[in-house]
């Protein structure tokens, strides 16, 4: 029997709620007894779920969320391909925002996605990254007086 | 008192009073658009400009300023996905699905028509409170809060959808949401539960970069795989989209009304506050959907579900306000920042705001009014150029959008644990989409967690077991069971009508 993806899903619920209780092992009755009221039922609704999510009709049939769906009118290689990108472009703004510090990361990161994956003509590129940069300078630092640290690359460097 | 209310109107517009008035408005209707930068962060920055101000200016600047936040905050989520204010979460599932749709038009029509009814009728309580507000709130202790705190966790059988795992995944979710909010010091002794040694969970989790990554973070991915805009390829509604959402208002407008009141009497409530407000009055336009049919248009784009939290939003500023002046204690974290206000132009909270000061409270009601009234308008003739934003190509606003996302979430703490935390709720918002887990009972599970616990701790020390047999406690009791069995009702009904259909 092949493990669908959402039964994964439910059984890391479940591990998740199993660990939470394990954890509330050494606390006292007044600091634990919230989460094991919590962790109880979830683990069992948990461990529901991936039964019903093992044997049951796909959950696309079974379940019709309150809440929007992903668009279906990609072909799923190309749809699979696009996610693993834009979560590589996701992340790859958290390094350089951790690297180089916000100053720094906005505008490159900017810059390098209207580029590299949206293939903007370079004026509008240009003019893109300027008003994010106005917008991040002007107001976060300026008005705002957020703190932004450098990044640790700069740190480093320093 | 008739001559107090009248004397508060002519203080708001006198011109110095309403010029400071028109600065907060302004400042309030940019802070609400931005992602994360909160009505209170921002009232806490402005509070060190009223020292040298008259109190009608000072509240009449402060008060402006924050009760246009919850309006504009709506429209970031309409358009983009991404909350605007973390109290304006609730307008993702049907007004984005309405902007995806090409309806962004209508759906900030309806919602900020149904925004300006919902201060006017938060203003309205605030009004007619003044000479009941005592009783009305010392009827609700921490077993009556705690109760509808339980009222509210009912509440997700009607958010969990329809078929045949909606109700398992809903409760699963909620429970997740209630598990996730007991991260943080306990709130009887003090002890650290699942901190794993990070000073950045030692609060807990903050709201703000939570919801900023489970509602951002899928929405921008579904964006970069379409390749196209927000809108698709839907031609964006003109003015007549914006007036039909207007007229939305009016033709629900029953609904707009009661849940105006559902945010009004969640802002009296101390502790509950404005995200729980937006849920439960969403939660209430859902139950309202007669047919099995009707409900399950909920989160696909559905004006009701845009109508619901915008009224309940802002309705519950003046509802906020009346245990603040009443009696010192205030609803929100919020009103604790204006009630330093008070001290800093010289008032006290209490007995004198309701006789001496009277003239005072009743310029912060018209100021609601008047402060809301001038958003709206403003917000009218910029609405079509806004709406205009969801027919740009995707890939040039997704830069934008993190960008927003992220420093959005950052401001929370000023920690790069925000963008963390963003982006563990971020994977996790997309994988509960893709699998088709609802996401709002999460949300209402993480707001109530923590008031579910303090309460409930607090009225077994006040009152042991006694207080399980309060009148009230056992009417807000039986209204979660009703809420419970109406949405099992609701889903066996829905249940036998496709079996039926099967059999046919």
């Amino acid at each position: 029997m092949r493990v669908k993806p959402e039964s994964l899903f439910s059984l890391m619920v479940a591990a998740a709620a199993a660990a939470a209780l394990v954890l509330t092992a050494p606390w006292s009755i007044k600091t634990a007894l919230y989460p094991r009221t919590i962790a109880v039922p979830l683990l069992v609704l948990a461990l529901t779920e991936f039964v019903f999510s093992l044997r049951a009709r796909p959950a696309a049939d079974a379940v019709h969320a309150m809440d929007f769906k992903l668009s279906e009118g990609v072909d799923p290689k190309v749809a699979l391909q696009r996610t693993l990108s834009i979560f590589a472009w996701i992340f790859g703004f958290f390094a350089a925002i951790v690297l180089l510090g916000f100053p720094i990361a906005v505008p490159v990161f900017v810059f390098a996605y209207l580029r590299g994956a949206a293939r903007a003509p370079w004026v509008l590129t240009v003019g893109l990254v300027a008003v994010a940069w106005a917008v991040f300078n002007g107001l976060f630092v300026r008005l705002l007086h957020l703190p932004f640290p450098p990044g640790l690359l700069l740190r480093a460097l320093q | 008192m008739l001559e107090a209310l009248l004397q508060g109107l002519t203080a708001v517009l006198q011109w110095n009073a309403f010029s400071f008035m028109l600065i907060g408005i302004g400042v309030g209707f940019f802070v609400g658009l931005l992602p994360g930068l909160g009505g209170g962060t921002t009232l806490a920055l402005m509070l060190s400009f009223v020292f040298k101000m008259e109190p009608i200016q000072a509240f009449a600047f402060l008060l402006g300023m924050h009760s246009v936040t919850a309006t504009t905050g709506d429209i970031t989520s309409i358009l983009f996905g991404i909350p605007g204010e973390g109290t304006t979460a609730a307008s993702i599932l049907d007004g984005h699905a309405m902007a995806k749709k090409g309806e962004a038009g209508r759906a900030l029509g309806a919602s900020l028509m149904s925004s300006l009814v919902g201060a006017v009728v938060g203003a309205a309580a605030l009004a007619l409170a003044v000479p009941v507000v005592r009783p009305l709130v010392l009827t609700f202790g921490s077993p009556e809060l705690f109760m509808v705190a339980v009222l509210g966790i009912a509440s997700i059988a009607s958010l969990s959808g329809g078929g045949e795992r909606a109700m398992l995944r809903g409760f699963l979710a909620g429970c997740l949401g209630l598990m996730v909010a007991a991260v943080g010091p306990d709130p009887q002794s003090g002890v650290l539960r699942y901190t794993f040694g990070q000073l950045y969970l030692w609060d807990g989790l903050e709201l703000v970069p939570v919801l900023v990554g489970f509602f951002a973070i899928p929405e921008i991915i579904d964006l970069a795989v379409r390749k196209t805009a927000i809108a698709g390829t839907a031609s964006v509604g003109r003015l007549s989209g914006v007036l039909e959402g207007v007229k939305d208002t009016f033709r629900h407008f029953w609904l707009t009304l009661r849940c105006s009141l559902v945010g009004t009497w969640i802002g009296v409530l101390p502790g509950l506050g404005g995200a729980v407000a937006q849920w439960m009055a969403y939660a209430h336009a859902v139950q309202s959907a007669k047919t099995p049919e009707d409900r399950a248009r909920f989160g696909t784009g559905d004006v009701r579900g845009v109508i619901g939290p915008g009224a309940a939003n802002n309705s519950k500023e003046g509802g906020d306000l009346i245990p603040t002046i009443a009696f010192g204690v205030p609803g929100s974290s919020s009103m604790a920042i204006l009630l330093g206000a008070f001290f800093l132009v010289g008032l006290v909270p209490g007995p004198d705001m309701l006789t001496k000061h009277l003239a005072v409270t009743f310029s912060m009601v018209w100021t609601i009014v008047v402060a809301n009234v001038i958003t709206v308008a403003a917000s009218f003739v910029f609405l079509n150029q806004l709406a205009r934003l969801t027919s740009i190509r995707g890939e040039l606003l997704i830069p934008f959008l993190l960008f927003l996302t992220f420093i959005g979430s950052y401001t929370a703490h000023n920690s790069l644990g925000d963008i963390v935390v963003t982006l563990v709720f971020g994977l996790l918002g997309y994988v509960m989409v893709r699998y088709r887990w609802p996401r709002a009972p999460l949300v209402l599970g993480l707001v109530l967690g923590n008031i579910v616990e303090r309460y409930l701790w607090i009225s077994t020390a006040r009152y042991g077991l006694t207080w399980l047999g309060r009148p009230a406690v056992i009417i807000i009791f039986l209204a979660a069971v009703a809420v419970m069995v109406s949405a099992l009702a609701q889903q066996r009904r829905a249940r036998h009508a496709r079996g039926a259909a099967h059999a046919g």
